[in-house]
């Protein structure tokens, strides 16, 4: 009994944190998606990265390349507009997974873990995985071919997939829904058995 | 449901108010009045014992079975 109360306690303190988690990437969706429709207002020509000795980039967080020839000044709207608009979709996919979970988390807090509403909150977040798994890696892209594209960086192509890690994360919480949704319905029965 | 319970009856039978039942038989009165009422959909031996002995009746003094009307 006293591990169940250590545990409780964990899904509590973890419930304030997925919150503020949660709230974080509303403000931060709203952040960018303001900013997008900032920058969508300024003319190209006002946003310009000017011409540099070297720029070193990171493509995709592993690989990083320097460009070393001078750049003539090219307009860098594109980049941060694909950047903004990648970026909103993320954190408001971020938010909208960690509602569920915090709702989740509140429930096993009050030692309600298979609360009725859990499978569809579990469901919800399988489904999310899902649409992440697509959306990920084709918006990190995305900004990768808007900096070539720009930069006119030359010999790099892009090439993109599915996030196998999320798809199958996405898969594993449907099969969890189910196992909840049956959890349900035992607890149902415990609670109407005197 | 096709089984139904005399609690109340025999709580008049026996002049005993639920709350005495419930202190006896260790349930909550809310619990009690639901099985009063018909909402509990299965009832544990063990609370059934309880019950017989605090009203020291039998087990078919409370259950009734009556078969569905629309049957």
């Amino acid at each position: 009994m006293v591990k169940q109360e250590k545990f409780k306690r964990l899904a509590g303190s973890l419930h304030i944190v997925i919150k503020v988690f949660f709230w974080a990437s509303v403000v931060l969706a709203g952040l960018c998606a303001l900013g997008t429709v900032a920058i969508a207002l300024v003319p190209a020509g006002k946003i310009i990265l000017g011409s540099t000795e070297s720029l070193l980039l990171t493509l995709d967080g592993v690989i990083r390349y320097r460009l070393d020839s001078a750049l003539s000044p090219v307009s860098f709207k594109p980049v941060l507009l694909t950047i903004l608009v990648s970026s909103s979709i993320g954190f408001s996919l971020l938010a909208l997974l960690f509602r569920p979970l915090a709702g989740i988390l509140k429930t096993v807090k009050e030692d309600q873990p298979f609360a009725a509403r859990n499978a569809d909150r579990l469901t919800a977040m399988g489904v999310i995985m899902l649409i992440g798994s697509v959306l990920a890696n084709t918006a990190q892209a995305a900004v990768v071919y808007m900096m070539i594209t720009t930069l006119a960086i030359p010999n790099i192509d892009v090439n993109f997939g599915l996030n196998i890690t999320m798809l199958l994360t996405g898969l594993l919480l449907l099969i969890l829904a189910g196992v909840f949704r049956y959890g349900s319905y035992l607890q149902d029965e415990v609670d109407s058995t005197l | 449901m096709p089984i139904i319970t005399r609690l109340d009856r025999m709580l008049a039978d026996r002049k005993m108010p639920l709350n005495e039942l419930a202190d006896k038989v260790c349930i909550s009165v809310v619990n009690l009045s639901n099985l009063k009422t018909g909402k509990v959909k299965a009832i544990r031996f063990s609370t059934l014992e309880a019950i017989c002995k605090a009203l020291a009746c039998q087990p078919g003094d409370i259950l009734e079975f009556q078969e569905d009307d629309a049957k």
